[in-house]
Parts: structure tokens; C-alpha cells; sequence
């Protein structure tokens, strides 16, 4: 254990620390921090999200025919005497004729608009009557999902849960990035342990210490160790950054709903992320052993590197193949192998490869000849 | 000279390099696989017989040309419809327009705003003399122009040079870290030639760096050539009025360039400008290189510098003038050369004030980064090594 903590640190050094710190803070700010600035996205997502929270608050995670009606009726009540009185205070709908509510429904079922019209028409949208056009537009859209849905689906129960679209958009736009710089994080973490050792000869002392070639070993161990530990604290991190969202209020609701896709599995979002985060893990892992075998093949650091920049290149492709509408139908590798989950197999695939290959060769060492 | 040609053939001799090429090449065949255009094909070989200049003598053989089956029927009934009754795109285009466009979305002012002015006012004229030339008048690939002026001048050459890039980079870090690496330095800096081995150790790394560059830029092109055809618009204008930008803040608009460019010549510039944009990125692998003797640490450092120099335009406030001067300055520098290498040679787009912006950044970069390199290198010549 005392040499395993002795690797550990020759892997967590200040300065590999520090250049990790910045590579993360410098991906955060290209890749994902617009997806915590900018969420919900404009209009009408804003309205849409702030409806389907809304819903949930008052029936939970399920949505009854009778509680859909209800909150449909109540909230369009409330936006036509809203929308009665901005008609009423703002002279731009008096200079185009509109003195009622129907007036404004039967202007935006007219063909050609006058200018005043058009601009009366706009107004609703605008910040000075507190984009209330858009609030209507995404009741209309609910309303729609909900009937496009359940005429389609008639008696399907799961698609009465309550889960926004906007907000698994989201999360998967951040999990996918965050894949990504996972991956990257651990790869150029763990990989110069090796190397550095071997580009000087110094596994031979190792080898002919009283530990002998079990070194190996336990720089393998140290190796997964450190990939665990950064692991670890980037979900921390970056998850804690991603809690300011608040779309942990869906936690329960199942990611079926007439408000998001369809998925193969029956999982709520919060099952959902810890699916997520138990796939980086093994990602990770097997990251982190591939790096390990990279490292002792390679001769010194930048022959090290330029194998790294290709295995990066086939991992940013995984991620983006495996994080992207994980278990739904529109996933491409579901698409192409028809085989529900294979996003978690694939995962599992090269955490089990690495670590076989890695074993394979850790046995091998004990006998190989060093000279 | 004889340090020089050991420390070619050790770069040379490095089979990681050769297997990173190989990878490249075998990436950028893929891409070249999947970019299949039937209609382009058809195009160009039309152009062999019709000539790639849409005149009355152009519209008199393609009126004579037959079709052999039916999908080359439609393809020529889809040529004859794209091609009837155009005009020149340039006649009567004005530019003014994208400039008041950029300068208030950008919320540009003072020297940035009348520098986008006159840049615009520039390019007017350039499109006047287009329009004398009827430089738009030309075939390019017809409805499939688009689709293939992109493929070729935007994500294969994109690939081209970020693969030279980091080849090249990554050569040069080799090169002068080999000895650090070794751990052979104080032995070598202390005989005869000493510190100054890195002369010939930067020069070969240099010439392995292009030569790697020539050699992806030629076995990626006639992968490419042989399997697409280009036969009878080689010569036609870029400027053509079937090519167009997809420009999100002003629109969709013309491919104007500087200066009159055909496929080939255009080809040839990008290439050329791309060997410019590699040169920095070598020169600035060198200075990093000086300063962090650890070759690994020196290529993050490298990405991390060209990761900041993107990031931080985008952080400045743009209403302060020095947030303005952060996001115009910095486009002049390699990473954005890079990342800007689809608009080479046009006038840009809202983030570039500068005419000839590449060529400016280029001039600029390679001379900021041999100032640099001379200060590493007198830097190196003092260090304490104990």
C-alpha cells in the first residue's frame, strides 16, 4: 500500500494538478458552461420549462386526463385576463383595433396584417408585457404534445409522466461534453506514470528491488486508483455546477412523458443520471487502463502523446456515441444494433478490455525479458 | 550540418510519427469516402465538353449534350434548370450593408468601427472589378457547389492542417526534449557545441515537420482527386454565383475573395497559407519547448496557451475598448488562423475587421513568435541545468 501511495504521488503532482485544473476550466468555458448560462434557451422554452415544473409541483410525477384539463383550463384562464388587461392598458392594440382578447385571436388568424396590426401582434411577445404571447404559445404546445400523444397512445400510462424535454436536452448536451473532458482528464493524468520510469531505465532498479516486477502492478493499481479518485471529484465538481440548474426538481419522474421522447427503458431522471455516472466510471476505467497499456509501450512522452491524441480521438467518438439520447431510440449505436442498453455494454466493453489486456500484460511482465 | 542530418534521421527514424501519419491518412480516407457527390461528378465531366463558363457557347453545348441513362437524364435536366437565365451575383452587390450589419451587432466603435468601414469599402471595388469579369459567370458544381467547395476547402483542409499541426508540433517538442528525455543533456551541453545543438535540432525538426505536412497534404489530395472528378472546372472562379456563405449574422452571401481565385490557384493558396500556420505553431511549440524542459508538460502548456488565446475573447466585455481590441487582435494570432481557415482569403466575418486578415495574421504571428523564439533561446543559453 506504502508504494502504491508513493506512485500515487508521482501521478497527483502539483504541476499535472495545476495544467489539469486549467485544461478543465478552459473546456468548461468553450463546451459547457453555456449550457448552465443559458438554460432554458429563449423563447418559448423558457415558458415551457417553467410549466412543466409547475405541473409537477402540483400533481407529482404523473399526469391524470382530469389534472391535465384542469391545469390547462386554470392557466389559460388566468393568461386571457392577463392578456385582457395588457389589451386594455397599451394603446398599440387600441391603434389596431383590438380592444378584447378575441380581437386578438381573430387578428392572428388573419392572412395579411397592417402595420399596426403586426405591431400589435408582436407586442404580446415583448418584454413590456412580460412575454406573455410566448407563455400561450407553449401552453398551446403542451396541449398539443398531450393530445398528439395520447390519441397516438391511447391507455399507454407512461407517457403521463411529467419530464421536459428542454431539460433532458440539457443534461445530455452537459453529460456528453462532460464525457469528453472525463476522458481527456484521465488520459493525460494517469498516462506519464510509465513512461517516465521506463525513458530512464529505472523500472530495471525497480525490477531488481526487493517488490521485484509486482512494481508493475502496482503502478497498474495507482494507475486506476488516480482515474477513480479524478473521477470522483470532476462528477463533485462539474455535477455541483450542474445543480445550479435546479432540474433536479424532475429527480423522480419518468423519462417517458408525452413532454419528452420515448425511451426503451423504464427509468426516471434521476436513475437516469446515476446510470449516466456509473458509465463514466467504467469509461474512465477502462480509460485509464488503455492509458496505462499506451504508456508502457511507448518509449518516451511524445511518442506517448501521439498515440494518445488518436485514442482520445476514437474515445470523443464513443462518448458522443454512447451520451447522445442514451437509452432512446434515436441513439445511433441502438439505431445500428437494434440492442437495447448497448450504450452500457460498450462501456462495460472497454472497462472489461482494458482490464483484461492490462492483466494480460501484467502477467507477461513477470517473465518478459527486460534487455 | 552533420548534427543536422543525424537529428533528421532521428526524428525521421521515430516509427510513433510514422504510425500517427499512418492514422491520419487512414482518418482522412475515411472522410474522403463518405464525401461522394454523383451530381458534382456529373457536373465536372459535362464541363469537359460545355467548358466551365457560362456564356452563349456554353448554353449551345449543353444543349447538344445527351444522356446515356436515366439518372443521368435528370442530372442533366437538373444542370440545364440550375444554369438557365443566371446572372452575375456581383452586378449591383453591395457590401456597405455587412459592414453597418457587423459593426452593430458587435457593438464595434471608433477605430474597430472604422476599420470594418473601410474594409467593406475595399472589397467594393473588388466586387466592381468582379462584376467587370464576370468572375460569377462561371459553372464550379453547379447546385452541388456548395456541398463540395465546403468538403474540400473546409473540413478536409480543416483536418489537413490540424493533423500537420500536431504532427509537427509534436516533432518539434521530440527534437529538442529528446535529450531531456534521455537524460543526456549535460553530457551534450557540455561538449564543443554545446547549447547551440539546438540550431540544427530546430532546423531538422522544422524540415520533418513539412515534409510530414507535404506528405499528408499529398497522399490526402489524390486519395481525394482520383476519387471525385474535377475534370472540366479546375479553372472556374470560387467566386462562382452557385457558391455562397452561410453567414449567420448578415446572411446568406457571395464567396468573395481578395484577390481572383480558380479552384486550383485557390487550392494552392490554402495550402500554402497552411504551411505559414504550421511554421507558427513550430515556432511556438520551440519557445514553449525552451522554457518547459518537459516535453509532455510542454505540449499542455502549448494547448493550454492556444485554449486561453481562444477563450478569452469570448470572456471580455465587448463594450470595454479593450474587450474590443482582446477579440480583434487575437484573431491575428495561429489558433484563430486555424479555426478561421474555411473564410481564408474573403473578407471574413463579424469577428475579423482586418482586409486580408490571414495574410496580416500570418506576417504578425510569425513575427511575434520569433521574437519569442530568440528570447527562449537566449533564455535556454543561461540556464541553470543543476
Amino acid at each position: 500500500m506504502r508504494i502504491v501511495i508513493n506512485e500515487m504521488k508521482k501521478i497527483w503532482n502539483v504541476r499535472m494538478f495545476l495544467i489539469i485544473v486549467l485544461i478543465c476550466l478552459l473546456f468548461y468555458l468553450l463546451f459547457m458552461s453555456f449550457h448552465i448560462k443559458y438554460f432554458p434557451n429563449g423563447h418559448p422554452a423558457t415558458e415551457e420549462v417553467y410549466y412543466s415544473i409547475e405541473m409537477l409541483q402540483r400533481y407529482e410525477p404523473t399526469l391524470e386526463e382530469d389534472e391535465f384539463y384542469e391545469f390547462v383550463m386554470e392557466t389559460r384562464e388566468k393568461l386571457v385576463s392577463e392578456i385582457e388587461f395588457y389589451i386594455e392598458s397599451n394603446s398599440v392594440f387600441a391603434n389596431a383595433g383590438i380592444h378584447s382578447y378575441e380581437d386578438y385571436v381573430r387578428l392572428s388568424e388573419k392572412e395579411t396584417h397592417t402595420e399596426s396590426e403586426r405591431e400589435a401582434y408582436r407586442a404580446l411577445f415583448g418584454e413590456e408585457c412580460d412575454f406573455i404571447g410566448f407563455r400561450l404559445q407553449a401552453l398551446d404546445y403542451i396541449e398539443e404534445l398531450y393530445h398528439n400523444c395520447f390519441s397516438e397512445t391511447t391507455g399507454d400510462e407512461k407517457y403521463r409522466n411529467i419530464m421536459d424535454w428542454h431539460t433532458y436536452d440539457n443534461t445530455v448536451n452537459y453529460a456528453f461534453y462532460f464525457g469528453i473532458l472525463s476522458v481527456l482528464a484521465v488520459l493525460l493524468l494517469v498516462s506519464p506514470l510509465i513512461v517516465t520510469d521506463r525513458a530512464r531505465n529505472i523500472h530495471l532498479l525497480q525490477y531488481s528491488a526487493k517488490h521485484g516486477r509486482r512494481i508493475l502492478r502496482t503502478q497498474f493499481i495507482a494507475v486506476f486508483l488516480s482515474a477513480f479518485l479524478l473521477t470522483t471529484v470532476l462528477v463533485l465538481v462539474f455535477g455541483g455546477i450542474y445543480s445550479t440548474n435546479g432540474t433536479w426538481v424532475f429527480w423522480n419522474s419518468g423519462m417517458t412523458s408525452f413532454l419528452n421522447t420515448t425511451f426503451l427503458i423504464d427509468i426516471t431522471y434521476g436513475q437516469y443520471i446515476i446510470v449516466y455516472i456509473a458509465m463514466l466510471y467504467t469509461l474512465c476505467l477502462g480509460t485509464a487502463a488503455t492509458a496505462f497499456l499506451l504508456s508502457r509501450f511507448s518509449r518516451n512522452l511524445i511518442t506517448l502523446m501521439l498515440k494518445l491524441i488518436p485514442v482520445f480521438a476514437v474515445l470523443t467518438v464513443l462518448c458522443t456515441k454512447v451520451f447522445e439520447h442514451t437509452f432512446s431510440p434515436a441513439n445511433l449505436l441502438y439505431h445500428v444494433t437494434g440492442i437495447t442498453g448497448i450504450e452500457a455494454y460498450i462501456c462495460v466493453f472497454v472497462f472489461i478490455a482494458g482490464l483484461a489486456i492490462s492483466r494480460y500484460f501484467l502477467r507477461r511482465e513477470k517473465t518478459v525479458d527486460v534487455l | 550540418m552533420l548534427i543536422y542530418r543525424y537529428e533528421l534521421k532521428k526524428l525521421l527514424k521515430s516509427a510513433a510519427v510514422w504510425g500517427f501519419i499512418a492514422v491520419c491518412l487512414l482518418f482522412n480516407i475515411i472522410i474522403i469516402s463518405n464525401s461522394g457527390n454523383a451530381y458534382a461528378d456529373f457536373v465536372s465531366t459535362v464541363a469537359e465538353d460545355t467548358g466551365y463558363i457560362l456564356d452563349q457557347s456554353f448554353y449551345e453545348k449543353l444543349s447538344q449534350v445527351t444522356a446515356s441513362d436515366k439518372k443521368a437524364k435528370y442530372y442533366l435536366e437538373q444542370l440545364k434548370y440550375e444554369t438557365d437565365g443566371v446572372t452575375d451575383v456581383f452586378e449591383g452587390y453591395e457590401v456597405k450593408d455587412i459592414a453597418d450589419i457587423y459593426i452593430n451587432v458587435a457593438g464595434l466603435s471608433g477605430f474597430f468601427a472604422k476599420t470594418m468601414r473601410d474594409k467593406y469599402t475595399a472589397l467594393q471595388k473588388v466586387v466592381e472589378e468582379k462584376a467587370e469579369r464576370d468572375e460569377s459567370l462561371t459553372l464550379y458544381f453547379a447546385g452541388a457547389t456548395h456541398h463540395r467547395h465546403n468538403f474540400l476547402f473546409g473540413t478536409l483542409t480543416g483536418w489537413l492542417f490540424t493533423e500537420a499541426v500536431l504532427v509537427s508540433v509534436l516533432l518539434v517538442l521530440l527534437s529538442i526534449g529528446y535529450e531531456n528525455i534521455h537524460g543526456t543533456e549535460n553530457l551534450v551541453y557540455s561538449t564543443k557545441k554545446g547549447r547551440l545543438v539546438l540550431r540544427p535540432k530546430f532546423a531538422a525538426s522544422v524540415t520533418v515537420g513539412f515534409l510530414a505536412y507535404a506528405l499528408l497534404a499529398l497522399i490526402t489530395l489524390v486519395v481525394y482527386f482520383s476519387k471525385t472528378e474535377y475534370g472540366g472546372v479546375w479553372r472556374s472562379s470560387v467566386s462562382s454565383l452557385f457558391n455562397y456563405r452561410v453567414d449567420l449574422i448578415a446572411g446568406i452571401r457571395p464567396f468573395v475573395t481578395w484577390y481572383s481565385f480558380n479552384i486550383l490557384t485557390y487550392l494552392m493558396a490554402m495550402l500554402a497559407m497552411g504551411a505559414g500556420v504550421v511554421l507558427c505553431f513550430m515556432l511556438m511549440a520551440f519557445s514553449i519547448g525552451m522554457l518547459v524542459r518537459n516535453s509532455y508538460m510542454a505540449f499542455l502548456v502549448l494547448l493550454i496557451a492556444n485554449g486561453v488565446n481562444v477563450v478569452l475573447p469570448m470572456q471580455v466585455s465587448q463594450t470595454l475598448p479593450i474587450g474590443l481590441a482582446v477579440r480583434c487582435f487575437s484573431i491575428l494570432s495561429p489558433v484563430w488562423l486555424w479555426l478561421k481557415q474555411g473564410i481564408w482569403f474573403t473578407d471574413g466575418d463579424i469577428d475579423i475587421i482586418w482586409p486580408h486578415f490571414e495574410m496580416f495574421g500570418l506576417c504578425m504571428s510569425l513575427a511575434v513568435l520569433t521574437v519569442l523564439c530568440l528570447l527562449a533561446t537566449n533564455y535556454f543559453r543561461k540556464r541553470d541545468f543543476t
